[in-house]
């Protein structure tokens, strides 16, 4: 056989057996992998907002990955913001039904191992429960104020959506 | 032909004598990337002795059926299929470790060391012994990487495996990119003066890059 | 003549040892050391006797086992372990100064090669690495009158100009005393040994910027580090510009960066990074203002290539 015509069949033949191969592998793991994700996301949730049933209505928001309801009224923004690591942190900003901020949860967050833990602390987070209004002053962590940044950021862009949207997420099912 | 040295020393000159990072330096990139913490070190090397042991093992089968021309194509469609294979592994029985690896998990597939061992060995070496050399080449890796990661985790973050250790006297700069650098150049130091042997005199014609178009091939090079 | 010496330039050697040259920068920073342990007190004093002490015992440790000649006589190791000694708070816990001088020491002067080879100023890598490593301790300032105990500095807070000059502020132990430093980098410039273009051209392009954005020059100067950089640490022989012109070019480039750091970066502190930066382009500042030799002109390529 001619070179110029085995060399692209046999590349072919590889790529088709390699394709199918993993066709093979990603239908024995795709669920597998789905169903493992939804319960992480389910353990951050009660870990941070305690026991309940949470679902995810099918509304999509600018910058918000998933609105997540809980049936006590409750509304969690995930988002993932820019601290010093461009989307660098991922984030669950918890709204109750007055839409004021009742807990942030730091799912993971990239920036520098000092930066990350610093912004993590209660002493932090904690300024934050009760705001009602994205535009209030707040205290950065000098030595991590771009992660500190990042953090506000978020919890702006939740309270943001949720004065805008009030109507429809509360509605959603 | 001179003889072909033993099954075990093929497996074995890839943990220090051939390590591929630490005297190859070869693979620099996740060395620098997820040895933040020993965890991920060790996840990473073991992910690459997959690929490694996978990818030598099914292109020593193919050796003699992929014509040269797309000799590189080929090898890099293996590595890459392989690579997602363990993707797909990691994601579904261990997601902390794929997300603390991230992208780094995917770019095992440009890692020099896996193509290099492609070229330089499995191309031209029976089956088992491919997978010999794939598996010490591996194990040398992980190695390399478990032993800088441990060393960063420790001095930089005071703990191990996630257990604290001593909290006081951590030097975070070590955590970082420049502290990386450091350590790994500590150690490549330290272990090519353990590895520094003096040549051996005849050498076999496995590892030469230049074996298809030496002369000296049939009987062997003493350089 | 039975015999002809021949040898490398340079044929015409100044009678000034090393050792005298890093006794006048000692003497310099003096007026600025004994400031800051006046203000900051016992502890201070026992920061600087730590670092200088440690700077010279990882020099002749270093050089034993390098089986090198002893070069702590040169005094080039007293001069950075003082100098770094002054760039920290004065509560940074000992250990941690002890790390520090190791780092400017062994890993950025000895390892390349000693005194000459270092390819950045080792007092601005090792307050850099000090920053990175540990920056609660770092950040944790005391203000003189108070013995409050804070991570803001007078770039945060403001002080008054005299309290700025004299060093009546929060800060590291020997950049609060302007008026000290300034009268050290005068000594220095009299007895020859610095040339005032670096410093001079790396404040005054700083004070531009900082004006042009708004702020207010004075305080900016004399807050941080600035001066005790400016002055002492780029003016550094080995990894600053031979030339004045490249010299200019080196303080114009750091006070510039200076400027976008302390402006829009999330660092207290701009002036290591700003000097560490130049340093790197030094060997590129040299070449491009390097003076021609006596005599020399350009190769003439265009009449080789015709005669081919």
């Amino acid at each position: 056989m001619p070179e110029w015509i085995k060399a692209p069949l046999v590349l072919t033949l590889i790529c088709g057996l390699v394709s199918a191969a993993l066709v093979f592998a990603n239908d024995l793991t795709a669920d597998a992998i789905a169903a493992a994700e939804q319960a992480r996301l389910q353990e951050s949730l009660r870990d941070a907002f305690g026991e309940a049933e949470y679902t995810v209505p099918d509304l999509q928001f600018d910058g918000i990955n998933q609105v997540i309801l809980d049936k006590r009224g409750n509304v969690i923004y995930d988002i993932t913001s820019t601290g010093y690591e461009k989307d660098g942190q991922h984030l669950l900003i918890g709204l109750d039904e007055a839409g004021a901020v009742s807990g942030i949860c730091v799912v993971s967050i990239e920036d520098s191992p000092t930066q990350s833990a610093k912004v993590q602390q209660d002493s932090f987070l904690s300024q934050f429960i009760g705001w009602d209004a994205p535009d209030r002053s707040y205290n950065a962590i000098s030595g991590a104020t771009k992660s500190s940044e990042g953090i506000q950021k978020a919890v702006a862009l939740a309270l943001q959506t949720d004065l805008d949207n009030r109507e429809v997420i509360r509605n959603a099912e | 032909m001179p003889n072909k040295p033993s099954l075990f020393s093929e497996f074995s000159k890839g943990i220090i004598r051939e390590n591929p990072n630490l005297v190859g330096l070869l693979g620099m990139c996740p060395m620098l990337a997820v040895t933040q913490e020993a965890k991920n070190a060790l996840g990473m090397g073991l992910a690459t002795t997959f690929v490694l042991i996978g990818s030598n093992f099914v292109i020593s089968l193919l050796r003699k059926v992929i014509p040269k021309s797309v000799k590189l194509p080929a090898y890099i469609v293996i590595i890459a299929g392989f690579v997602t294979l363990i993707e797909f592994l990691l994601h579904c029985y261990f997601p902390e470790l794929y997300s603390a690896l991230g992208t780094f998990l995917s770019l095992i597939t440009v890692n020099c060391i896996i193509l290099g061992r492609a070229e330089m060995f499995a191309c031209k070496n029976n089956v088992f012994r491919s997978v010999l050399d794939g598996a010490g080449m591996g194990v040398g890796f992980t190695l390399a990487l478990f032993l800088v990661g441990s060393l960063r985790e420790i001095l930089g973050t005071g703990t191990w495996f996630g257990i604290t250790l001593n909290g006081s006297y951590s030097v975070s700069v070590l955590t970082l990119a420049p502290g990386g650098f450091f350590v790994l150049g500590c150690v490549i130091a330290v272990v090519n003066k353990l590895a520094h042997k003096p040549a051996p005199r005849n050498i076999g014609c496995q590892g030469c890059p230049m074996a298809d178009t030496c002369a000296a091939s049939k009987g062997g090079c003493s350089q | 003549m039975n015999q002809m010496l021949v040898s490398a330039s340079p044929h015409e050697r100044a009678p000034l040892p090393t050792w005298h040259i890093m006794l006048c920068v000692l003497l310099a920073l003096l007026p600025a050391a004994a400031a800051g342990c006046v203000n900051f007190g016992y502890r201070a004093l026992l920061l600087l006797s730590v670092t200088v002490g440690t700077a010279i015992f990882w020099e002749f440790l270093c050089r034993i086992i390098m089986k090198r000649e002893q070069t702590v006589g040169d005094l080039s190791a007293a001069v950075t372990g003082l100098l770094l000694g002054m760039n920290l708070p004065p509560d940074l816990p000992l250990w941690q100064a002890a790390v520090g001088s190791f780092v400017a020491i062994v890993v950025v002067k000895q390892l390349f090669g000693g005194l000459g080879q270092n390819f950045a100023n080792p007092t601005v890598v090792a307050r850099i690495v000090l920053m990175l490593s540990f920056t609660a301790d770092m950040t944790a300032f005391r203000d003189p009158n108070t013995d409050a105990v804070s991570s803001a500095t007078p770039l945060v807070t403001g002080a008054s100009y005299w309290d700025l000059f004299l060093g009546n502020t929060a800060g590291c132990l020997g950049e609060t005393c302007a008026l000290a430093l300034i009268l050290g980098g005068i000594y220095l410039w009299l007895r020859g040994i610095i040339s005032p273009a670096a410093p001079l051209s790396f404040v005054g392009s700083f004070a531009l910027c900082t004006w042009l954005a708004g702020n207010d020059p004075l305080s900016q100067v004399l807050s941080g580090g600035l001066l005790l950089g400016a002055i002492f640490m780029a003016t550094d022989y080995v990894t600053t510009p031979l030339t004045a012109k490249g010299k200019i070019l080196f303080g114009i480039g750091g006070g510039c960066l200076t400027f976008v750091i302390r402006q829009f970066g999330g660092y207290p502190e701009g002036v290591s990074f700003a000097i560490l930066l130049m340093n790197l382009l030094t060997p590129y500042i040299d070449r491009i203002s390097m003076t021609k030799p006596f005599g020399t002109t350009e190769p003439r390529e265009k009449e080789v290539r015709s005669d081919a």
